[in-house]
């Protein structure tokens, strides 16, 4: 083995041999099946490397190393591009016989765009307009044709696809009804109120997904939700046959993204939902709101996320909440699939100014916020850790460290584990949770029994 | 000297003229067409106009954007793209070339205000030449064009500048031969370097936004692993 490739992270079955080869024969395959030609024609005709990604890029500012500024990295694809798949550059290869891709440029490739964590900060500092998150998720599709990917999320995403739980984190059926009867049982001697999760209920108004990882380890955040549904009398259910909306095709992969968002489209028909509602999640609803147009075209089938609904519920005077229940100071981070296209910025904020009196924000906020430095899957790859506290994460800490608050709202599933591994690492003196663990506390229960079934 | 110079600001300039105009054009309409076959096969046509508009837009003027992050760079670099079409545009020689070989014509800027646009404007293309050379970070991201690009602004614009004052240290027709050459070529550079930005710049949120735009049969498009 004594020309075993050494890779950041675990790979299933690393290829040793023709990496180069399979690199450019996968890249042809990609461009011959999709659009991504146009754009890289373009982009390599108006990239004007003027580095102003680099100053902006909370990863470059922690590493300096060259790798990590976008407009490097988006130009390691280019140039690979421009040289084999461009008449030009084939007849410079021939001419002059250089800047072919190597074994070099592979492993650049697959520990950079690995170290991005497609926050999509870059592209709005960007005069061009040049979308690196884009480009970082396209290198990453045409390796994990070759079967670089990261293990964690291969594992996850054949559990989701080809699995007998059909979810990322392998949660049974038989297990997710145990929860939900043990998140019943504690809303009810907590809030006094029998709330009820429902299953399979027909023709709701809502199926719910959320990050399915919630149903393990996020329960006050689920408690949240269900208490405002309830109180506000949405008609929503869980779907059996599917509950992740985890979608790491986001991340690495367009076959991924569909398949994900196919399935869910499937179980909305088969209970005959009539809208998607996402959880606290920013990169499920992102791929959910953003891409299932692309994939569904038969029927258009709405995407909401729970922080819209739940902003609009209260303007409609829907649910009452303890304006007193938080008096600890609280932040708000933004969830850069959410926020960065200014989707979801205002709502949690008219949530928040209803029940929070301490609030501070961050600096910067909103679409401009820093990434948690766990985004784009890599929050889910445990052996990133170390590099995910030392780099974009340490800027982050840094900034939480700023607000001075107590509590920290991160509503996503990837986003507050990094925040909580960032607290711990840092020895920050604050707290991480859901807007809708906080909702939990604060919600004014009415003493009522109401069932969808 | 005055027969290459008349060549070179006449038949030459003509050429070099005409090929920036439709290698740019060329460049455009593939571009755009690019666009519509990329939309044709999108499973989702729709498309965020007005955020594509307003991405555009914030970059062309001096506020928001351009000044949120880097402000002395994005001050000088603005300077320079503003004071660089001002000059290339409303320059007295200029418009005289063109009524020579078109027939039109527009109104001029003084000369002492076009002095000090082009002033300005080598003073600030001095200083991305250095940020290039002098950062760490711009010294990683560029490229042997991006200086070459940029050097030959600078001598167009010196040259220029010499060759339209009183100032001159050098010989007035081989200033105007070097302004004149360097211009030509990077006429013709338009179409086929990263000048192409001025042509593309209109264009270029739109096809970020289309690239996002997945065609609706991909899964029957694509194949599974490469290489098993």
């Amino acid at each position: 083995m004594e020309n075993q490739k050494s890779y950041p992270y675990y790979i299933e079955k690393p290829l040793e041999y023709r990496r180069v080869e399979g690199f450019l024969a996968a890249f042809e395959e990609v461009l011959k099946n999709s659009n991504y030609r146009s754009i890289l024609d373009l982009y390599s005709r108006i990239s004007m490397h003027c580095s102003r990604c680099a100053t902006e890029c909370q990863i470059y500012q922690s590493t300096g190393r060259p790798e990590d500024v976008p407009c490097y990295r988006s130009a390691i694809l280019i140039r690979i591009y421009k040289r084999h798949f461009t008449p030009l550059g084939r007849l410079k290869g021939r001419l002059f016989g250089s800047l072919s891709a190597t074994e070099a440029d592979i492993d650049q490739m697959l520990e950079s765009f690995y170290h991005c964590t497609a926050c999509g900060r870059c592209t709005m500092y960007c005069p061009m307009g040049i979308d690196h998150r884009l480009l970082t998720r396209l290198g990453r599709f045409i390796l994990s044709k070759i079967g670089i990917v990261p293990k964690a999320l291969a594992v996850s995403v054949r559990e989701q696809l080809e699995g007998e739980t059909g979810n990322t984190s392998a949660v049974p059926l038989k297990g997710l009804k145990t929860t939900i009867e043990f998140l019943e049982e504690e809303i009810l001697e907590i809030k006094g109120v029998e709330v009820r999760f429902p299953v399979d209920f027909e023709g709701a108004e809502y199926v719910f997904f959320p990050p399915v990882s919630d149903f393990l380890m996020e329960a006050d955040t689920l408690m949240g939700i269900a208490c405002v549904l309830h109180e506000a009398g949405v008609s929503w259910t869980i779907a059996s046959g599917n509950y992740d909306a985890i979608n790491y095709g986001l991340f690495y992969s367009d076959e991924v993204l569909e398949k994900v968002l196919q399935k869910m489209a499937q179980e909305v028909r088969r209970i005959k939902g009539k809208k998607i509602l996402i959880g606290e999640c920013g990169h499920a609803s992102r791929s959910a709101k953003v891409f299932l147009p692309s994939f569904n075209e038969s029927e258009e089938i709405p995407v909401v996320n729970i922080l819209e609904l739940t902003a609009q519920l209260i303007k409609d005077g829907k649910i009452e909440i303890d304006e007193n229940a938080i008096t600890e100071k609280v932040t708000y981070h933004d969830p850069c699939n959410i926020s960065r296209s200014g989707w979801i910025v205002d709502q949690p904020r008219d949530i928040i100014k209803n029940f929070i009196k301490d609030f501070v924000e961050m600096t910067p906020s909103g679409r401009y916020n820093l990434c948690c430095g766990g985004g784009g899957g890599t929050v889910s790859i445990n052996e990133l850790k170390p590099y995910r506290m030392n780099t974009g994460g340490k800027r982050k800490a840094e900034q939480l460290k700023a607000t001075g608050a107590d509590v920290v709202i991160a509503p996503c599933a990837n986003c507050k584990k990094q925040i909580g591994e960032l607290i711990a690492h840092y020895k920050l003196p604050m707290r991480h949770v859901g807007l809708h663990d906080l909702l939990f506390t604060a919600i004014k229960m009415k003493k009522q029994v109401v069932s969808n079934e | 000297m005055n027969d290459i110079l008349n060549f070179t600001t006449g038949p030459l300039f003509s050429f070099c003229l005409a090929m920036a105009i439709l290698g740019s054009l060329r460049l455009v309409i593939i571009t755009i067409a690019d666009l519509f076959r990329s939309m044709k096969t999108a499973g989702d046509k729709k498309l965020p106009w007005m955020d594509i508009a307003i991405d555009t837009a914030s970059w062309l003027f001096p506020f928001n954007r351009l000044f949120a992050t880097r402000r002395l760079f994005s001050l000088l670099s603005f300077t320079f793209h503003a004071t660089l079409i001002l000059i290339l545009i409303f320059h007295q020689d200029h418009i005289l070339l063109i009524r020579r070989i078109a027939g039109i014509s527009w109104p001029f800027i003084d000369r002492p205000i076009v002095d000090f646009l082009a002033i300005a404007c080598i003073l600030c293309a001095i200083f991305l030449l250095s940020n290039r050379i002098f950062t760490a970070s711009g010294r990683t991201m560029s490229e042997a064009m991006d200086y070459f690009i940029l050097s030959l602004i600078l001598v167009v614009l010196i040259s220029g500048f010499f060759a339209s004052t009183d100032f001159n240290p050098f010989s007035h027709g081989a200033v105007l031969l070097v302004h004149a050459v360097c211009g030509n070529l990077i006429l013709l550079l338009i179409p086929f370097s990263r000048l192409g930005h001025m042509v593309l710049y209109p264009i270029l949120w739109v096809a970020s936004a289309v690239a996002w735009k997945f065609p609706s049969d991909s899964s029957n498009r694509r194949g599974g692993m490469v290489i098993d």
